[in-house]
C-alpha cells in the first residue's frame, strides 16, 4: 500500500533499519491485525502496532474497564472506568495515530467467532488469558492458514510462540491438553506483559517483512527476575488433531 | 549422582523454588524424579505434573536444553539439568 507524506514523516527514523525500508513499511500499512484480548499484553501490542504503521486493526475484548485492570492494560483512559473496555482502547490508539483504522469488537474470542475474526486478518495476535480462546484462535489461524504470534505470561515470567501452519509447531502441538490447573486469576505486572507484547510485535513485523529472523519451531521464554531468556525447541506433532494433517 | 531440577509457572509458586538440586542413584529416569518430588511436595505437585501416573502431556520438560519425550523413560545422568515448564496463558 503506497505510503503517503505524512506516513514517510512518521516512519522515518525506521526506514533505515535494514529489511524493513520503504517496502516493509508498504507491507505494514497494508496489514490488518486481529489482537484478542486487549488487556495487559493486547494493549501494549495494539499501541506498537500502531506506531510502527500496520495499517488496521480489529480488538476483541467483551466487558467494562474495573480497577484492577489498570495495573496493566496501558491502552485504557481512566475516564471510561466501568465502560466498555475495547471502546477506551479503540478510541486512545485514535487519539494516538488519527490514520489507523481500529475496529473494536465487544466479544471475547470463542469457538463461534474466532474464523470470522480470523477470516477478517492478514496476523493474528493472540493475548487472551485462558487457554480455550488460545485454541480457539490456534485452530481457525491452522484452518485459514494465517499466521499467529501467542504470547502469554505469568507473575514475572513470559514467552512467545509464532504458529505458521504447517511449518511450525501450533499451540496445541505444544499444549496437546487444555492445561487443567490454570485458573482466569494470575499473578501480573504490566512491564511483565508489556515484554511479551513487544517481543511478540517485533514477531509479527519480522513474519510481514524481511527484517529479521521468526523464531521457528522454538518458543522464547524468559525470567525477569533474573533477567534469563531461552529459546524452548518446539516439535510439530504427527497426530496434532489441528495440525497433524499438513 | 547430582541433577538439577528448574521450576517454571505454577511450579515455581507452588514449590517456593526456582530450582533445587536432588541427589539421585545411577538409572534414575525423569519420570521416577519427578515422583519423588511430587511425593516430597504434595498433591499440588503432583496434579501438576501427572497424570494417570503418567507425565502430563501439556507441560515442557527439557533435559540440558533437549525436549523430553514424555512417554519414554529418560535416565538422567550427573549434572543434568531438568527444566519444567507448566503452561501460563496470563496476558
Amino acid at each position: 500500500m503506497e505510503l503517503n507524506e505524512e506516513d514517510l514523516a512518521i516512519h522515518e527514523w525506521q526506514l533505515d533499519i535494514p529489511g524493513l525500508g520503504e517496502e516493509g513499511q508498504q507491507i505494514l500499512k497494508g496489514t490488518k491485525a486481529l489482537i484478542s484480548r486487549c488487556g495487559g499484553l493486547g494493549s501494549p501490542v495494539a499501541f506498537s502496532l500502531a506506531s510502527a504503521g500496520v495499517g488496521e486493526l480489529v480488538l476483541a475484548h467483551a466487558g467494562q474497564l474495573k480497577h484492577s485492570d489498570y495495573n496493566r492494560q496501558i491502552g485504557m483512559a481512566y475516564e471510561d472506568l466501568n465502560k466498555t473496555r475495547v471502546n477506551s482502547i479503540v478510541k486512545t490508539l485514535q487519539r494516538y495515530k488519527p490514520s489507523i483504522k481500529v475496529k473494536g469488537v465487544e466479544e471475547n474470542i470463542h469457538a463461534d467467532n474466532a474464523a470470522d475474526l480470523v477470516s477478517e486478518v492478514d496476523l493474528v495476535f493472540s493475548c487472551a488469558p485462558l487457554f480455550e480462546e488460545r485454541f480457539a484462535m490456534n485452530q481457525a489461524c491452522v484452518e485459514q492458514n494465517k499466521p499467529m504470534v501467542d504470547a502469554s505470561m505469568y507473575s514475572m515470567e513470559g514467552q512467545v510462540l509464532v504458529v505458521i501452519p504447517g511449518k511450525t509447531a501450533c499451540l496445541s502441538c505444544v499444549y496437546p491438553e487444555d492445561p487443567p490447573a490454570w485458573k482466569r486469576k494470575f499473578p501480573v505486572l504490566g512491564a511483565v506483559s508489556a515484554l511479551a507484547a513487544q517481543i511478540a510485535v517485533l514477531e509479527g513485523i519480522k513474519l510481514l517483512t524481511a527484517c529479521g529472523d521468526v523464531l521457528t519451531n522454538e518458543m522464547l521464554y524468559y525470567d525477569t527476575t533474573n533477567m534469563s531468556f531461552r529459546k524452548i525447541p518446539t516439535r510439530r506433532r504427527p497426530d496434532c488433531p489441528i495440525c497433524g494433517h499438513l | 549422582m547430582k541433577v538439577t531440577i528448574a521450576y517454571f509457572g505454577q511450579l515455581t509458586t507452588m514449590t517456593g523454588l526456582k530450582e533445587e538440586e536432588q541427589e539421585v542413584s545411577e538409572g534414575t529416569d525423569i519420570r521416577t524424579l519427578l515422583k519423588s518430588r511430587a511425593d516430597h511436595f504434595g498433591e499440588a505437585y503432583q496434579n501438576l505434573l501427572f497424570k494417570d501416573e503418567g507425565l502430563r502431556v501439556s507441560n515442557i520438560i527439557t533435559l540440558n536444553d533437549q525436549l523430553v519425550d514424555k512417554k519414554t523413560p529418560t535416565p538422567l545422568s550427573e549434572g543434568d539439568v531438568l527444566m519444567v515448564h507448566t503452561p501460563i496463558g496470563g496476558g
